[in-house]
């Protein structure tokens, strides 16, 4: 004979969530691109620090 | 065994000699620079007379102090006497095959004095301190692989760990505590966008699609994880030397030209200033050195050369092998100057 699925007790309080755990800010990813390198030449150059 | 030893000398632009563990850092920065040290020697105080690359730079290769050789700083006039002594030439004229992967001989000229082979991998960079421990690597074990017939002396100069502090994505995670990097209510580095390379910093490689990185902290995790792929590129040349049956024949000297801040002293992520974090840099080399100060490094360097042809510092020095063996000796701690 098959059993009939349990009934949910109406009285019987769910149990509480688990808390998230506080989210981590991911981290961000670094892009240089080539004009970036650019104005590290350029400002570099301004200050003396290469020629 | 060869007569004379092959010697590769190494400078790690920037490096901070206490974010090794050999210095004392506690994160795993460097496990396989600590390890060299623990083969051979590692000198734990150790001062760079001039700031920045190129007096530094100059130091090391002539053995003199700045105000002697003339070059205090980048820029200028000033130029290295053509008839002051310099390492690789003394060492082209002791018989060395003599290469130098780096790029101060396009700066000074000097620089490229005495190489048999210049090898220049920055030229692929607009800036050369872009250029990585790989790209440095893939050129030197090439030549390492075809050139030499005998001796060889190889200078290598690594750029990794001096700004722009942009490691392989492959190493996120390392050596952050997990706050938020790019935090718009933290205004630690604020005073930092003021200065010339802060702006240029902030305009950048700390700009991100996140947002601005603003902390510090993780700035700092940049420069460790730039480390940590050195140290990887460190071991690399190693096992290509075991590889190539060349280890035993070659000492391996490195050493940074100069240290770096962090934030100490408000001066952020650069190399200026008679301040310690600047000034202290490290020197660790297997099969190395006597107790010298360090402006005396390339008599020592040229001192082992001779010792191992039996020259006539044998008699009255210690061999590098004994000195090898002294500092296994030691339970494989470093032979500590």
């Amino acid at each position: 004979m098959q059993q009939e699925p349990q009934k949910k007790n109406a009285l019987v309080p769910d149990p509480p969530a688990t808390p998230d755990p506080p989210s981590v800010p991911e981290e961000p990813v670094q892009v240089i691109r080539p004009e970036d390198e650019a104005i590290v030449v350029e400002r570099l150059r301004e200050l003396g620090y290469i020629d | 065994m060869q007569a004379k030893p092959n010697i590769i000398l190494i400078t790690a632009d920037s490096l901070r000699a206490n974010h090794l563990g050999c210095y004392g850092y506690p994160l795993p920065t460097s496990p396989h620079i600590d390890a060299l040290a623990c083969q051979g020697v590692l000198f734990e105080k150790m001062f760079a007379p001039g700031i920045p690359t190129q007096p530094s730079h100059t130091t090391i290769f002539t053995g003199l102090h700045p105000v002697t050789h003339g070059v205090v700083a980048h820029g200028g006039r000033a130029k290295l006497a053509r008839g002051t002594p310099f390492l690789a030439e003394m060492l082209l004229d002791e018989g060395y095959t003599t290469c130098a992967v780096d790029t101060l001989f396009r700066e000074r000229i000097w620089f490229g004095r005495g190489y048999e082979y210049l090898v220049d991998p920055t030229l692929h960079h607009l800036f050369y301190a872009s250029v990585t421990q790989e790209e440095l690597n893939d050129r030197a074990f090439h030549w390492i692989k075809t050139v030499p017939k005998g001796p060889f002396f190889m200078f290598i100069h690594y750029w990794d760990v001096h700004y722009p502090y942009v490691p392989p994505e492959r190493m996120r995670g390392q050596f952050y505590n997990g706050g938020n990097p790019t935090d718009r209510d933290n205004h630690a580095l604020d005073e930092w966008w003021d200065h010339p390379v802060g702006a240029m910093a902030r305009d950048t490689w700390l700009r991100t699609p996140s947002g601005l990185i603003t902390d510090p902290n993780y700035v700092t995790a940049l420069y460790d994880r730039e480390l940590h792929y050195l140290d990887e590129g460190i071991q690399a040349l190693e096992d290509t030397l075991e590889k190539q049956g060349m280890a035993e024949d070659t000492m391996i000297v490195l050493l940074a030209d100069h240290g770096e801040s962090m934030t100490d002293h408000r001066i952020f992520y650069d190399h200026y200033g008679l301040y310690a974090h600047s000034a202290d840099r490290a020197l660790a080399g297997r099969q190395a050195a006597h107790r010298q100060p360090h402006r005396a490094f390339p008599p020592v360097v040229r001192r082992h050369a001779d010792t191992a042809r039996g020259g006539r510092h044998r008699s009255s020095r210690r061999t590098r092998r004994q000195q090898f063996s002294e500092a296994t000796d030691r339970g494989g701690r470093a032979l500590r100057i």
